[in-house]
């Protein structure tokens, strides 16, 4: 710090140093206006001193400075000088008001000031006032504070805060916010004047609040940093209702008056939903590796038992023809014929069981009742009594979706219908029912065939589950399973000895068209 | 001779099991069964009653494990309940006859102590030299 100079009034030797006060004693004399000089100019802090009308009187070195002007410049000046424009047409009924009462207090209680420098530019200032009786009136002491540092380091704090990513509340020992970044802000969807001076449980379930309170006093009395709410979920309510998941870190900083607590607090919103977006696909993709086994197993079981049958009739075809037993020879081998030929079929049921869902083509408009007589015509092309296949139809005639899924389901449907007869009944029939709705298929295919055993129905869709002899490759039910969850439908199945019903429901397919 | 029962719902899997006993000349006579349920009502149709083929050494059964209904496991578990109320000591020697090498089908099979032997198919000669040895350890000795 600078010596204060020594102004050309001053010091007048031999008389007691003067004495600033805002209330002279009786006793004493007041200071004389040169006295006032000399203090001002020992003085270590910018100081000026205003007459009632607003003329500076004097104003020391520190402040001719500090405003930049030379060494006594602004004596007799107006004060307003030093006043911003937005404020100088006031400042004089201000300055009336003060001196209406007088008394030592800070200037622009909260409110940022500003003063002008002798070359216009602003900087943040304190200002302290204190009313003085000289020469019968009421003058003005004034100390001003160049506080740019100050707000240079509270903004520096201030942009350090706002930008982190989390939401930063500092909660005082009352618990009550006294500082939010702007995270925080985001976070509650609310501005910085709306939260500042509610208590941090205003940010609470409702629920919670009560015990809150007793855990931020305790946290108070043995603070130390930590994560809050080990092992619990914890919600950070916003003033607009709604509850976001968060992580919430507390440190202590030692303040006056009390132990502040600054709490950070992380959204996860995003991070539980990509967490729950992992476990779903990690599910299904258990589920997926459990039907790869399965498949895996059925497939290298079924396919191969033909190819062991297929072996075991060639072996004795063999010692036939060695032995010339031509017939037991041509029957070994027509045997393993109709195996193989069974196994090709078998194979490309699987093939199409895999496949199934991979190579979908774009949705289309199926025409059902079509589509089912063409199936039901080449299923029963080669048979001389086929069943009677009814048609009921309601709703539109045409339905939008895969078509090659569809076709797929109700071929194999169909082709169970047609193949299980009951040999007690007289005559055989398939009844197919479809209604067709905006978005949804409904369809019944029911037959009069001998129906299927209670314990077998929940086994039904299983690969490669037969449930009479000789009946097929075992697949026809898993592959209708697999387009139906491929369109998001569902089958039912309802059976008794006098038939079977499978109930199908299956969602439209997202119109692809572009409408005008 | 050797009684015998093949249960497999294949037909040609029967035939070739058939041709292949018959041909040692030693098992007669030879019953099929097309399931598992169609055997335990021919052989074992209810508890204490039993129509199992009785010859110079106990009935062997041959059971597939892959069925349509009943598998051969709980085909055998069933037989095994109904057997209890029959008064033959050892009426049956039962060995699964499938084309699963499925690790887990040889564990239950091993765990199943009706069972005494695990063939694959397909039936050769040399798995009924073996069935034959199994008859002979037991004191059942082919002549």
């Amino acid at each position: 710090m600078q010596t204060p100079e020594i102004g050309p009034s001053a010091p007048v030797a031999g008389r007691p140093p003067p004495r600033l006060s805002s209330a002279p004693t009786e006793a004493a004399e007041p200071p004389t206006l040169a006295q006032y000089r000399l203090a001002l100019d020992l003085s270590p802090t910018p100081l000026l001193l205003c007459r009632p009308d607003g003329e500076i009187a004097m104003a020391n070195t520190h402040m001719t400075s500090l405003f930049g002007y030379p060494t006594h410049g602004l004596d007799g000046q107006r004060i307003e000088t030093l006043v911003p424009d937005a404020a100088r047409s006031q400042h004089p009924q201000q300055r009336a008001a003060f001196l209406y009462r007088p008394a030592k207090r800070r200037m622009g209680a909260g409110r940022d000031l500003f003063a002008v420098k002798a070359d216009g530019s602003l900087f943040p200032v304190e200002i302290g006032l204190e009313p003085l009786r000289l020469e019968g009136e009421t003058w003005v002491l004034a100390t001003v504070l160049d506080i740019s540092e100050r707000k240079a380091g509270e903004r520096r704090l201030r942009d350090a805060l706002d930008s982190s990513a989390s939401a930063m509340l500092m909660v005082d020992e009352t618990g009550r916010l006294i500082l939010v970044n702007r995270a925080a802000c985001t976070l509650a969807g609310a501005t910085e004047d709306e939260m500042l001076g509610r208590t941090v449980e205003t940010f609470l379930p409702p629920a919670l609040r009560k015990a809150h309170a007793v855990f931020r006093n305790s946290f108070a009395a043995a603070a130390e940093a930590r994560t809050m709410g080990a092992n619990r979920d914890l919600v950070f309510l916003r003033p607009d209702g709604r509850e976001v998941p968060v992580e919430i870190g507390l440190t202590p900083i030692a303040g006056q008056p009390g132990t502040q607590v600054m709490a950070t607090i992380v959204d996860i919103t995003d991070r539980l939903a990509h967490d729950a977006a992992i476990t779903e696909r990690n599910t299904a993709l258990s589920e997926l590796n459990a039907e790869l086994a399965q498949f895996a197993y059925s497939a290298s079981h079924d396919l191969k038992a033909p190819l062991s049958t297929i072996a075991g009739l060639l072996e004795l075809a063999l010692e036939d023809l060695s032995a010339g037993a031509e017939e037991e020879c041509r029957r070994a081998i027509s045997e393993a014929l109709k195996s193989a030929r069974r196994n090709a079929a078998k194979v490309e049921a699987v093939l199409a069981l895999a496949r199934a869902g991979q190579t979908e083509g774009a949705p289309g408009d199926v025409h059902l009742e079509r589509a089912a007589r063409d199936i039901w015509q080449d299923l029963t092309a080669s048979q001389a009594e086929p069943p009677v296949l009814t048609i009921q139809s309601l709703g539109s005639e045409t339905f939008h979706t895969h078509p090659q899924a569809l076709l797929t389901i109700l071929e194999n449907l169909l082709s169970n219908a047609c193949r299980f007869r009951d040999p007690a009944k007289p005559d055989h029939w398939v009844n197919l029912r479809i209604e067709t709705s905006e978005d949804t298929l409904n369809m019944i295919i029911s037959d009069n065939g001998p129906g299927i055993a209670p314990e077998d129905l929940p086994h039904i869709f299983s690969m490669f589950k037969r449930f009479a002899a000789d009946a097929g490759h075992g697949l026809g039910l898993a592959i209708v399973h697999k387009h139906l969850r491929r369109l998001g439908g569902q089958i039912d199945v309802e059976s008794s000895p006098e038939g079977t019903d499978f109930h199908l429901t299956i969602p439209a397919a997202p119109s692809t068209e572009v409408r005008p | 001779m050797i009684p015998a029962i093949v249960v497999d719902d294949v037909l040609a899997d029967r035939y070739i099991v058939r041709r292949r006993l018959t041909k040692s000349g030693l098992f007669c006579p030879v019953g099929e069964a097309q399931d598992g349920t169609t055997f335990l009502d021919t052989y074992l149709p209810q508890p204490g009653l039993s129509t199992l083929p009785e010859g110079d050494a106990p009935c062997l059964l041959l059971v597939d494990i892959n069925m349509p209904g009943l598998n051969g496991f709980e085909m055998i578990e069933e037989m095994g309940r109904r057997l209890r109320e029959v008064a033959h000591p050892d009426p049956l020697v039962v060995m699964m006859f499938t084309s699963s090498d499925n690790p887990s089908d040889k564990a239950r099979a091993a765990q199943q102590p009706l069972i005494c032997r695990y063939f694959v198919k397909p039936m050769t000669d040399a798995a009924v030299m073996q069935i034959l040895e199994d008859y002979a350890a037991r004191g059942y000795q082919h002549s």
